[in-house]
């Protein structure tokens, strides 16, 4: 999955003036749900994904029902006091949920049972469970200590998160062109341009009101392993995500646009999840069979180096 | 009876008023008291994520079934809020989001460290504290149900009364969903049992309270399940939960309305 794409990153600067249009309350009478009615599963017999599309998808699904873990960190802080942050978060969740839904219809279809995307290591899930407890005990007490500065912050996570699922949906849009997955893709991208319209401006406005949210969010946004939810997810699939949908130039200009919000100048957040991811994709067993794989290479290269007479090393 | 989570979130939708003729209120316009029940209610409404937060940072959190619920829940609650507050709009009491945050401001600490507290105790015991969510839940949703039915039998608003059973009629099939979780998980295991009496026994109170003034929860209080049939009512979720592995003889809500002094 690679060659010429137009960007998808949409560079268009955040306006402080929509902040004020976004009418929370429409935004909520106008969720959208499900989608099963339109998606057409018999298609699927007849021309099947790739598997390697299907568990993108399967990826995906669990990126966007990441909600609650996600609704977990953030409502222990002084976020859940807004009350139009929390009213835009609860149909955020909901269109979420039918995006994850969705995705996890087309994968099933393909016989594949989405909850296996989680496969960690015995040792990761341990780790990631002690995290887990202690994220929100951490959170609340160096959150509440800092107050509503935080929701910058949060603003801030959603919008890059928003952008990397974006872009990825869109490269997968180009690069996998389908009767059903094409109209699906292009409607969960209508769905998410709605959450940007929210998140964009508020993030912007709330780190160039605040001298605060802009150190907060400069010293926490480096910390999250992008896209959010990844943590709790296998890093093969991680790997897989970025390699297949994210190269190095879409997340350079994720990056850039995130450099575009205030304080968040140089920061490379997404290009160093990516080259994290495709460096350390998994376990010691994928490690181990990669450095095998690179031994057997290099075995080979000697090899026919040799028989060729050795020149060309 | 199982409850079909895929079945409840395809058919999860945001409470309709918009085929109800609220000019009605203009006219046939409610009672002082019944806005300010009626205040209280939108305010718990729109206020369930508060809920939602303190009810994540337990281990529920990694459960499909529990946070599919919890998505729709959260959502179909907030319409509730939406609900109420055209209401009482129509009384030309406006409800704005700016409001509701300054109500979350006043909690204080308390609220703060709510939380944390119950993620310490939730991480100690693990998989038995989401059965204590789940029976909490139920007894805020049987509360619920009790307290809209009862509004709209005191004030026999044909519009009013019309809006309450449908927002009751979504509040039962929250009850049916933390009933069903409720029971399994306590019938699983004992020491789930020991723990939800506890937690409801010293805990428990009256949905909204520590949200708002003690004042407020004892007009509702009053209000709704004060008087005979208000009693009646309040015994009938006391039983409902007594019905609970383990639960028997618990009469929290029949206490609670004692220790504010609720006369039957």
């Amino acid at each position: 999955m690679s060659g010429e794409h137009p960007s998808p990153v949409d560079t268009t600067p955040a306006s402080p003036v929509a902040a004020a249009r976004f009418d929370v309350r429409d935004f909520a009478r106008t969720a959208v749900g499900s989608h099963r009615e339109s998606i057409d599963l018999s298609v699927f017999e007849e021309d099947p994904l790739p598997l390697t599309v299907v568990q993108l998808l399967a990826y995906a699904r669990e990126l966007e029902r990441s909600t609650m873990t996600y609704l977990r960190n953030v409502l222990v802080t002084p976020t859940h006091k807004d009350a139009r942050v929390t009213a835009f978060l609860t149909t955020w969740a909901f269109e979420k949920y039918w995006i994850a839904d969705s995705f996890e219809v087309v994968v099933r279809a393909h016989g594949v049972d989405p909850a296996e995307a989680e496969t960690l290591s015995r040792f990761r899930a341990i780790a990631l469970e002690i995290a887990e407890r202690a994220t929100p005990i951490v959170e609340s007490f160096r959150a509440n200590a800092i107050g509503t500065d935080v929701i910058g912050l949060h603003m801030a996570s959603v919008a890059v998160d928003e952008w990397i699922t974006e872009a990825a949906y869109t490269r997968l849009l180009a690069d996998c062109p389908h009767a059903v997955l094409t109209p699906l893709l292009e409607h969960v991208l209508e769905v998410k341009a709605r959450h940007r319209l929210f998140v964009d401006p508020d993030a912007e406005r709330r780190l160039a009101e605040s001298p605060r949210a802009r150190s907060l969010a400069r010293r926490a946004l480096p910390r999250i392993d992008w896209p959010i939810g990844a943590a709790s997810l296998a890093r093969t699939d991680t790997a897989l995500f970025y390699e297949q949908l994210i190269d190095d130039e879409l997340a350079r200009s994720i990056d850039a646009k995130a450099a575009e919000l205030p304080g968040l100048e140089k920061l490379h957040l997404v290009q160093n999840a990516r080259r994290a991811a495709l460096e350390n994709p998994g376990h010691p067993a994928a490690r181990l069979g990669r450095s095998l794989g690179a031994a057997a290479a290099t075995l080979a290269h000697t090899l026919r180096s040799t028989t060729k007479g050795g020149t060309n090393g | 009876m199982a409850f079909d989570i895929d079945k409840y979130t395809e058919t999860s939708e945001k409470v309709a008023w918009q085929d109800l003729d609220f000019s009605d209120f203009r006219t046939n316009p409610l009672p002082e008291g019944t806005l300010r029940s009626l205040r209280y209610m939108c305010d718990i409404e729109y206020h369930t994520v508060c809920y939602l937060r303190d009810m994540l940072v337990t281990p529920s959190h990694k459960d499909e079934d529990v946070t599919a619920f919890m998505t729709m829940w959260n959502r179909e609650e907030f319409w509730h809020g939406e609900a109420l507050a055209a209401v009482l709009a129509e009384h030309d009491v406006i409800v704005d989001f700016d409001e509701l945050k300054a109500t979350r401001l006043k909690l204080g600490w308390k609220d703060r460290l709510d939380p944390v507290k119950q993620s310490l105790l939730g991480n100690i015991v693990g998989e038995g504290f989401i059965a204590v969510h789940m029976v909490w839940g139920a007894a805020n949703e049987w509360s619920a149900v009790a307290a809209y039915n009862r509004l709209a039998d005191l004030e026999q608003h044909p519009v009013l009364a019309e809006l309450l059973r449908r927002i009751a009629k979504q509040e039962a099939r929250h009850v049916a969903f933390y009933a069903t979780q409720a029971r399994e998980r306590l019938g699983r295991s004992k020491r789930a049992q020991v723990l939800a009496r506890f937690a409801l026994k010293n805990f428990w109170g009256p949905v909204g309270s520590g949200v708002m003034t003690d004042a407020e929860v004892k007009h509702v209080m009053g209000h709704l399940m004060g008087g005979t049939e208000g009693r009646r009512e309040a015994a009938k979720i006391d039983a409902h939960i007594a019905r609970m592995p383990g639960l028997d003889g618990l009469t929290i809500v029949q206490d609670a309305l004692d220790a504010r002094g609720i006369a039957a």
